[in-house]
């Protein structure tokens, strides 16, 4: 079976593709960035002798997983515009960390909205002192 | 009639869980330990502090001299944070409306809102809180788990904004708050929480919320006006978070940092690359040299100056620079040497060239 053109391009496409992002980026003379000798600080701290990732390596991580988290915002009814501000916010620790597990982080909201049967559980509790969810309760110690 | 059989086996199942977590949970062990030293030591408030005192010197240790961290007072209320109440799940752009009014940038609430809530989760992330307060630049920082840090901070006049559990572990209820005092005597925290302005809350429970929640709190301060309790590396690393929207805003942070700690050769590292992203090249080079002249092993900040005499019109000097860079080596000579190259070539190219013809 032939090739198509179409096929063709696509296979070219990958190629590069591919090439272009296993090729190691080569080494540039550059300012040594301040989060970079604070990463390298902390790395040496924590277990001497073992570097951390390369500067260039990080940073294109750091760009995918900005985008990853863009999208993410926007999929939780974030309007465009401003997902792409609140990602720019965030730094690199942070948006790796959102990038990783943003379902499982804990939203903050509020007291409202809780069932009926989830009341009582805690309107008991309240009074025992464990938790302090209604603010009309006075606990018993 | 299942249903019914249903309902009745609920109430034993849960009786017997709250006996259990009841049992479980009561321990408030920082409150316990900080109201226990207040009212041992009433007259002699250092000595009662002497476990405190220590720990807060170990963390102040690492960003300069030791400061024996003065005792805390028993009461504590701050003046002035105003209150703004939350609607809807919206308590983290609330929490933070109130936290950057008290640091002197006031923020219109519908834009915290845009820019920290998510109406999916019907909350907000601690990341965006942490985040947010840099767009208005300032400066925020996380503060460390312990219960007398945030205490310390309320006592200095800066209102701690808090995350707290209100529910249990296995049905939370994630929940900001802004805490702006406390009573050790009586044994109460005060927040600006909810719809509710300086709520009296038993500090017992208050711990049990936070640490539910991963015991986690933020400030946001003026970059300028980093509390004396805060430790100058996580500081730094705010300050270098802060950079990347506003660098005019985060060299008044290093500026700062490094008035009160002059010895920390990241912070002046960090300020010397601030100028000379800043395109002042010929003061990046003062900075850097003040640096080298207190750390001549720094390998990162000889290349840099380097690059700030290059900008500098100073290929001479630059050269010299990359190759003291060279000479020490470490984790990133291979940029050293380019630098190195680099400077060599603009420094006398018919020098560089001639070899290879």
């Amino acid at each position: 079976m032939n090739a198509t053109p179409l096929l063709r391009a696509v296979v070219a496409g990958v190629v590069v593709a591919l090439v272009a992002t296993t090729t190691p980026t080569p080494v540039q003379a550059r300012v040594v960035g301040t989060e970079e000798a604070l990463a390298a600080a902390a790395a040496a701290d924590a277990s001497s002798g073992v570097a951390g990732p390369r500067h260039d390596r990080a940073s294109i991580d750091a760009l995918l997983a900005r985008d990853d988290v863009r999208a993410q915002l926007e999929s939780l009814g974030v309007d465009p515009q401003q997902a792409r501000e609140r990602v720019q916010a965030l730094d690199d620790l942070q948006v790796q960390a959102l990038a990783d597990r943003l379902e499982q982080m804990p939203a903050g909201g509020s007291v409202l909205g809780v069932v009926f049967l989830v009341f009582v559980i805690l309107l008991v509790t309240d009074i025992l002192g464990f938790t302090r969810v209604f603010p009309f309760t006075r606990p018993i110690r | 009639m299942r249903g019914r059989a249903g309902f009745l086996r609920a109430p034993g199942w849960a009786f017997a869980a709250l006996a259990a977590l009841a049992l479980a949970g009561c321990a408030a062990p920082q409150s316990a330990a900080l109201r226990a030293s207040l009212l041992a030591d009433s007259g002699k408030p250092v000595g009662g502090q002497s476990a405190e005192a220590g720990q807060a010197g170990q963390a102040a240790h690492a960003g300069g001299p030791v400061r024996p961290a003065p005792a805390l007072p028993p009461r504590v209320a701050i003046e002035g944070v105003p209150f703004v109440a939350q609607s809807d799940y919206q308590c983290g752009p609330a929490a933070l409306a109130m936290t950057l009014a008290a640091a002197g940038r006031p923020v219109e609430l519908q834009r915290l809102v845009d820019a920290v809530y998510l109406p999916a989760r019907r909350g907000s992330l601690q990341a965006e809180m942490l985040a947010q307060p840099r767009r208005e630049s300032m400066l925020s920082l996380p503060v460390d788990a312990r219960l007398a840090s945030m205490l310390r901070l309320v006592a200095d006049g800066v209102p701690v904004l808090v995350f707290q559990n209100l529910g249990l572990s296995w049905m939370p209820i994630w929940h900001y708050a802004v805490l702006v005092g406390y009573d050790l005597p009586a044994g109460v925290v005060v927040l600006h929480s909810g719809t509710e302005a300086s709520m009296p809350m038993s500090i017992d429970a208050f711990e049990r919320t936070w640490t539910r929640a991963g015991s986690w709190s933020m400030i946001v301060v003026d970059p300028a006006r980093i509390p004396a309790s805060v430790d100058t590396m996580a500081a730094l690393r705010a300050a270098v978070a802060l950079e990347r929207l506003d660098r005019r805003a985060a060299m008044r942070a290093y500026d700062a940092l490094l008035a009160r700690a002059p010895d920390e050769r990241l912070v002046a590292f960090a300020r010397a690359n601030a100028l000379l992203a800043d395109e002042r090249p010929r003061e990046a080079v003062d900075a850097y040299e003040a640096l080298l002249a207190r750390h001549p092993d720094f390998a990162d900040a000889w290349n840099n100056l380097a690059h700030a005499f290059a900008d500098a019109g100073d290929a001479q000097a630059a050269q010299r620079a990359a190759e003291r860079a060279v000479a020490l080596g470490g984790r990133s000579v291979d940029v050293y040497r380019q630098t190195a190259e680099r400077m060599r070539r603009q420094a006398g190219p018919q020098q560089a060239d001639s070899p290879a013809r």
